[in-house]
């Protein structure tokens, strides 16, 4: 049993190893695991060539499911971006308060969840730390407050691309998974808060603005968690976050600070047509999911695909069935696709932007993804290769003996270990999803609590991924060492992960299992 | 020079992430037909777009 544990573990640690100790991106360490994982599957676990050949045609289904997010929220991003809406909207914040603290809040936490919700990809980080730095802020704290600020939004930011990973890998429905991690993720996103206002300005700074903390952190929230649980996910992060930003607007009224400080103007009009192309997408999400015959007419091509029963030659069995689901007319992505039309049409009318603009912004998105998809594809491929010769149940059932009923403190440990190593809670969800489900089955413990663990701590350890944070300090400043901010970033996010460890305990244990 | 490095570099992630998701369809097409040259075929060009995916990324 334990050379059978060590053998299905390989692949992973391999992934681990090469990242942690080689620092390989998820993009060259993805096809390694799948290497690795198809070697151990044929020569341990006894997978025949169909096997193998099946699971990588339900891979890649399972990889475009969330790749086609993944594209389309970069593509949007970059919309706004060339029309110079993310600077306008960055350059207005700084001018509501000169409070050193509200400052960290409204743009490290409420501005850095919104660009988590519209478009991920350490761009929250990118964004908001020069923002800081020009409002004050040591290089350090410039890169540390945004990456924890805007952790709690990244399963259902970049259009909820993790939680889509988290469907597409346990083939549960997301309208089962949303309120658990939901849930979870709101009461992170206090703690989120907490964190950056610590970073910003200690201990009295946590005490002064005990209250816009709860009052924002409420508005993120209670948004992400209605419109996360009323099936539109993929906008539940970027709700969030324009919730955060409408409420840190009023609030940093009464937090103004040293007014002498602060002389600059907002200009209102440009502020909502920078909002403008995000409006669009709400629009078109609503109007989607909302009136029956729209969503009816768009629902009419689906794409799914029967696959057979599968075996391996020591009796493993997966049972035949349906692959994912999807809509390519009402899928996330192409309602993304949709919106960054809309926006490009919307900017181009008050002349942010151009026809020439598109060749610009289509290689951009482009030269900014592939890189990231290679990752997902060969993740993807490599996790379904490993639950259909039997290699995540050998871990899962030795991972519930070691556990045991502790499993749902181990929980968010193995989501924000897989986030912290592949850059991403997308690839952690990948990975490690359906070894959480299969553990939290035979331990007889609520899968979508568990689940809920997993992306929760997966949220929290991508933002000190050492991508990520590379990522950060070469957009804010280069001199900052890299070893200072995750150090830091570990010692904030530590204690989230284990507030969340005894959080699910709990939960478990009210939820009767 | 960068420039065109790192076009080609992105030619070649480009071609790696194809090689990695188009081979598939074919596999689900042929399945259990019997084609074992194919389906070996097929494989063969998956796992070369993994190694292409390795070695320039």
């Amino acid at each position: 049993m334990l050379i059978d544990w060590l053998f299905a573990f390989s692949p992973l640690l391999l992934v681990l190893g090469l990242m942690i100790l080689f620092r390989w991106g998820a993009a060259r360490a993805g096809p390694a695991g799948w290497f690795a994982a198809v070697a151990v599957a044929v020569l341990r676990f006894g997978a025949g060539r169909d096997l193998v050949a099946v699971s990588q045609a339900k891979g890649m289904l399972l990889a475009l499911d969330v790749l086609m997010i993944v594209w389309a929220a970069f593509l949007l991003y970059r919309v706004a971006e060339e029309a110079g809406a993310v600077k306008v909207l960055g350059e207005a914040l700084p001018s509501l308060t000169a409070d050193r603290g509200m400052q960290a809040l409204l743009i490290g936490w409420a501005f850095a969840s919104f660009l988590q919700g519209v478009g991920g990809f350490g761009v929250p980080v990118v964004v908001t730390a020069p923002l800081l730095m020009g409002v004050g802020f040591e290089p350090l704290a410039a890169v540390v407050i945004p990456s924890l600020g805007h952790a709690w939004s990244v399963t259902f930011g970049s259009l909820a691309s993790s939680f889509q990973a988290l469907i597409a890998s346990t083939g549960l429905a997301g309208e089962g998974l949303a309120p658990a991690s939901a849930l979870l993720l709101g009461i992170t996103c206090f703690g989120c808060g907490y964190m950056a206002l610590h970073a910003a300005d200690g201990w009295v700074g946590m005490k002064r603005l005990a209250l816009p903390v709860l009052v924002m952190g409420g508005g993120m929230a209670a948004s992400q968690y209605a419109l996360a649980t009323s099936g539109l996910w993929n906008i539940a992060g970027f709700g969030g976050g324009l919730a955060g930003l409408m409420i840190g607007f009023v609030v940093a009224r009464r937090h103004r600070g040293n007014p002498e400080r602060n002389n600059r103007v907002v200009d209102g009009r440009r502020v909502l047509l920078a909002l403008s192309g995000y409006i669009a997408l709400i629009a078109i999400t609503l109007g989607i999911q909302l009136v029956p015959a729209v969503k009816a007419f768009l629902g009419q091509t689906v794409l799914e695909v029967p696959f057979p029963a599968l075996e391996t030659v020591r009796g493993f069995v997966t049972p035949a069935g349906m692959g994912p689901r999807i809509y390519p007319f009402r899928h996330a992505g192409a309602i993304l696709t949709y919106a960054s039309a809309a926006a490009f049409l919307i900017y181009r009318r008050v002349g942010w932007l151009r026809w020439g603009s598109v060749p610009h912004i289509l290689a951009g998105t482009v030269r900014g993804v592939m890189s990231s998809s290679i990752g997902i594809a060969s993740m993807v491929a490599m996790s379904v290769v490993m639950a259909h010769t039997g290699m995540t149940d050998v871990l899962a059932k030795g991972m519930a003996q070691a556990a045991g009923q502790f499993f749902p403190i181990v929980s968010p440990w193995i989501g924000a270990l897989g986030a912290f190593v592949s850059g991403s809670n997308t690839n952690s969800n990948v990975l490690f999803a359906m070894l959480q489900l299969r553990t939290a089955e035979l331990l007889g413990m609520t899968v979508p609590i568990i689940l809920a663990g997993q992306t929760a701590g997966g949220a929290v350890g991508s933002v000190m991924a050492p991508t990520k944070v590379v990522v950060g300090i070469s957009a804010a400043d280069a001199s900052v060492e890299e070893g200072r901010v995750l150090s830091t970033l570990l010692r904030y996010n530590g204690i989230l992960i284990a507030a969340m460890s005894l959080m699910l305990s709990f939960w478990i244990l009210l939820a009767g299992g | 020079m960068k420039g065109r490095n790192t076009g080609r570099k992105l030619g070649a992630q480009t071609l790696s992430f194809v090689l990695m998701m188009v081979p598939p369809v074919g596999l689900y097409l042929t399945m259990g037909q019997g084609q074992d040259a194919l389906t070996w075929g097929l494989l063969a060009i998956i796992a070369a777009g993994m190694l292409l995916g390795m070695l320039v990324s």
